[in-house]
């Protein structure tokens, strides 16, 4: 634990990949932000902002050749961007637990659930395979898992989508980590089962005092869970406060354009829709001025111009806006 | 599932075997005249059409294809002219020497192209994969009884280690499988090696086993390996029915080896027709009794293929 | 082999170009430079392939009679003054035998290859087009063959026929039409639910020219490779039934037949069959790294197939 508490620090966290021609092209800029224990932290934005980037980023698991990483990551105080290869490896999955969002693409199709449980729990620690067994039974049950004694020796591929992305998580929760990021793991689920799952991630935080960063593009998924909310454009944190705040008052508009998004799908049929207009931006192709400036409702000729740096609010929250200077 | 599965391979197996058995049968004592086949050139038309009414090769040809059919079912290939023996009891003696050939280079080729390509695969781009790319490229190009030629001239004739030829020792066993492994080997290594490269670095699972912390090393042997392999083994017994299917009989031939290739190119050069025949029973036989076995592995690696 | 799927790819919900940027970055540094490296491989193995088969095709125009014997010089290693490949056991010139070997053997391969295209493109094509029942006896069909023991049956072929150039090509024909109507069907079925064709088909055009516009230019390349690859087979298989004695007679002059009579006096003579055997492995390389990179090259995310 560091001195000030967190578990997780970003700081400066930028991904740098190479284009076509060889250019350098910046994926991320300065992703800053801080997990505490026990605390549930949101990742939203749209496909294309660089949030998944900077999971990855984090655990160290994007093409090493291709990709250059600068910043800090602080792990308990231990600066993860410079960690040995063994150190990382531990705490990929001992530490802090992953899951994505194809549980079918994530899980090794030839081997069976039970091999791929005891596989992780063999990275790790060295049990005795009498415990290995009971521990994945109790794992399956405690994520919703029936019959386990059946699942273990079955194969990905003869699970539901429901089931696999279950048997994932008790793959990441297995080693009793402290942080869980969990990718967009609803996205590829029926929406029925993504209430479910969704309940279940919360009740596992809860129930094992484990922090969580839950990344995803769907606002109403973390509505009630998350109790900061971090707001991702074009690589950059747009907004980041407590979820409260930011869901009564979003400051950016890029988060009050996703609320009104998130809020309508919950209205009643008849209601105009309110999309946003236009495209996410391309990396390769930096704009001056506010990134988010081209689709802003709200943007005038400064935005254009100049880049709005993050800026502490009253109530404690950060936005990236000139409106709210 | 898997019975089913074998069940539905036997049965077009026995279908391949058949056809291929009455193909030869055809073409051999209907296509052309077999009396002529069998004859010196300078018989005259009455000297075969004589020779033609003896053998019963006159009887209209449905009623020859009929007998036929009936005898071989009953594991009756007729006999062989050439060694006066029932055809089938000739074919078999065969048996042995090929089988050991074959089993002989396919493991070397397997064993050796495991390990080669898993070398090149995870120093890809470094000096060493350069070399076992430009060697395998190189077996997959020689002409297997060329190699063979040379292995002779170098190591029988001029160093003298081995026997020229034959079948006996295990010594005269070395350059036969060594020439026969040839270009299995080349062709094999280069697809370990693309497999493996390519579950490394390309499959999400990898990524998602790096971040459960399992180790690099377990990701390349166990997940890597595991998932390459059912290409692998396709490949492997692919490359293994070529070898029967006649692959071998040059490199027989150069060796003197009594495998069922070389008796072949003796049933041929003896115009024994009905040894001909046998022998292609038997080659075809085993070739698909190959293939299923390489179909049941590749079913035990990846049971999605089952569905 | 696969797709590949970076895991950035995902992330970033497949924007086209940064998944080219990924797999181009993941071929490892300096992949223009490779492009430039490889280019000139090239140019090189592909003037070996067409250089021996020129030379096969004009070269005898040039050198001696390749059937003039000399006894007194039977036997003579390969010198610069004199012949340069040496002779044979009836001292006759071996460059020029060679030389009329291997035109002989490229005459046979190069006519089975534009038989076997022909005709395993046709029926592979229109098989796809045909669908339905057409289809499925025909690729049924394919399969059986497929499946037979190839080489020894296309001995028994010869031996029915009589050796004889004629019946080396046609056993060949027989036995190596498949790869191309597979390969044709595949692509042409493809081909066949891509949209393009579709639109041709809607906008009402005629079948042929639907087929002659929109499928066939898309084949060209992979069959072109294919083709080269089985020029390198079919050498090597006629020279394998020569070799048995079962190609061309005497006086003809194959590959195959120079490495058979050489190996009795392989003691002796090593050149008699070294230097027949290094022309065919000359081809036999070429053939395969030109179309090795032909591959790759018109797929780049094929990386790590055979890095040449």
């Amino acid at each position: 634990m560091s001195a000030t508490g967190e578990l997780l620090r970003v700081r400066d966290l930028s991904v740098r990949v190479r284009g076509r021609r060889g250019e350098s092209i910046r994926l991320t800029h300065d992703v800053a932000f801080d997990v505490r224990p026990g605390e549930i932290v949101g990742l939203v934005g749209e496909s294309g902002s660089g949030k998944s980037v900077t999971a990855s980023a984090i655990l160290d698991l994007l093409p090493r050749r291709s990709t250059a990483i600068s910043g800090s990551v602080r792990w308990r105080g231990e600066e993860l961007l410079t960690a040995s290869a063994s150190r990382l490896r531990a705490i990929r999955g001992g530490e802090i637990g992953l899951i994505t969002q194809d549980a079918l693409a994530a899980l090794d199709p030839v081997f069976t659930v039970g091999h791929q449980l005891s596989e992780a729990v063999g990275s790790h620690r060295r049990l005795p395979r009498g415990e290995v067994r009971e521990l994945s039974l109790r794992l399956l049950s405690e994520v919703g898992i029936s019959d386990p004694e059946r699942r273990l020796r079955q194969y990905p591929f003869e699970l539901s989508g429901g089931m696999r992305q279950r048997v994932l998580l008790a793959i990441a929760l297995c080693n009793a980590p402290h942080l869980l990021i969990a990718d967009e793991p609803t996205t590829a689920l029926d929406v029925t089962i993504q209430a479910q799952l969704v309940k279940l991630l919360a009740r596992e935080a809860k129930e094992r005092g484990m922090a969580m960063v839950l990344i995803t593009h769907d606002l109403r998924l973390v509505a009630g869970l998350c109790d900061e909310i971090v707001v991702m454009y074009g690589g950059r944190i747009v907004e980041r406060g407590s979820a409260r705040v930011v869901y009564r008052t979003p400051s950016h508009p890029y988060t009050r354009a996703l609320l009104d998004c998130a809020v309508m799908l919950e209205s009643e049929p008849g209601t105009a829709l309110k999309p946003i207009p236009g495209t996410a931006p391309d990396p390769a192709e930096p704009q001056p001025g506010c990134v988010f400036a081209p689709r802003c409702a709200f943007a005038f000729d400064r935005c254009h111009t100049e880049a709005p740096v993050l800026r502490r609010l009253s109530d404690g929250r950060v936005a990236a806006c000139h409106l709210s200077e | 599932m898997v019975s089913r599965f074998l069940a539905r391979r036997i049965a077009l197996g026995v279908g391949v075997i058949a056809t291929a058995t009455l193909i030869a049968w055809l073409l051999v004592y209907a296509l052309g005249s077999p009396a002529n086949l069998m004859l010196p050139i300078s018989a005259t038309p009455a000297q075969v059409a004589r020779f033609s009414h003896q053998m019963g090769f006159d009887k209209p040809m449905p009623e020859r294809l009929g007998h036929f059919i009936e005898r071989a079912v009953h594991g009756d290939f007729g006999t062989s002219y050439w060694q006066s023996e029932p055809a089938v009891r000739v074919v078999v003696s065969r048996l042995p020497a090929e089988l050991l050939l074959i089993g002989g280079a396919m493991l070397v080729a397997y064993v050796l192209s495991l390990v080669l390509g898993v070398i090149a695969a995870r120093r890809a781009g470094g000096a060493l994969d350069r070399l076992i790319v430009a060697v395998s490229i190189v077996g997959v190009s020689m002409p297997a009884f060329w190699l063979a030629e040379l292995l002779i001239v170098a190591f029988a004739v001029h160093f003298r280690w081995f026997p020229v030829g034959g079948y006996g020792s295990f010594k005269a066993a070395i350059l036969p499988i060594l020439a026969t492994a040839a270009l299995p080997l080349g062709r094999l290594t280069q697809i370990v090696r693309s497999a493996v490269l390519d579950e490394q670095t390309n499959r999400v699972h990898i990524t998602s086993l790096r971040a459960r912390g399992v180790s690099e090393r377990r990701i390349l042997f166990v997940h890597a390996v595991r998932n390459a392999s059912a290409a692998i083994v396709t490949m492997g017994g692919w490359e293994m029915g070529r070898l029967l299917a006649g692959f071998t009989v040059t490199i027989e031939v150069v060796f003197g080896w009594p495998g069922l290739g070389h008796l072949a190119i003796d049933a041929i050069q003896q115009r024994d027709l009905p040894l001909i025949v046998a022998d292609v029973f038997f080659v075809s036989t085993v070739l698909v009794a190959l293939n299923i076995v390489v179909d049941l592995f590749r079913v035990l690696l990846d049971r999605r293929i089952v569905l | 082999m696969s797709q590949t799927e970076s895991p950035i790819d995902e992330r970033l919900g497949g924007r086209g170009f940064l998944a080219w940027a990924f797999s181009l970055s993941r071929r490892g540094p300096g992949t223009i430079a490779g492009r430039r490296r490889a280019n000139w491989l090239v140019v090189v193995t592909g003037a070996v392939l067409v250089g021996s088969v020129l030379l096969a095709f004009v070269g005898s125009h040039f050198l001696a009679d390749p059937n003039k014997q000399n006894l007194i010089e039977s036997f003579s290693p390969p010198s610069l003054h004199h012949h340069l490949f040496g002779t044979d056991d009836l001292g006759r010139d071996f460059l020029a035998r060679v030389v009329a070997g291997a035109k002989t053997t490229l005459t046979i391969a190069v006519i089975a290859d534009v038989l076997v295209l022909a005709i395993g493109v046709t029926v592979g094509t229109a098989a796809a087009l045909a669908g339905g029942v057409v289809e499925e006896v025909i690729m049924r069909f394919v399969d059986l063959v497929y499946s037979l023991p190839g080489l020894l049956m296309t001995l028994v072929i010869v031996f029915v026929l009589g050796p004889s150039a004629h019946s080396v090509v046609i056993a060949l024909v027989v036995d190596g039409w498949l790869v191309f109507a597979r390969l044709a069907h595949g692509l042409t079925k493809t081909l066949r639910r891509s949209a393009f064709v579709e639109f041709a088909r809607i906008s009402g055009a005629k079948r042929w020219r639907v087929v002659r516009s929109h499928v066939l230019p898309h084949l060209a390349s992979p069959v072109l490779t294919v083709a080269t690859l089985e020029l390198a087979r079919l050498a090597l298989a006629e020279s394998t039934l020569s070799f048995l004695g079962l190609g061309v007679q005497p006086p003809a002059v194959s590959l195959g037949m120079l490495l058979e009579a050489g190996e009795n006096n392989m003691a002796v003579a090593w050149w008699l069959v070294t230097l027949p055997g290094l022309y065919l492995v000359l081809i036999i390389l070429s053939a395969n790294v030109l179309a090795s990179w032909v591959r790759i090259a018109s797929d780049p995310l094929q990386a790590g197939v055979v890095d040449v």
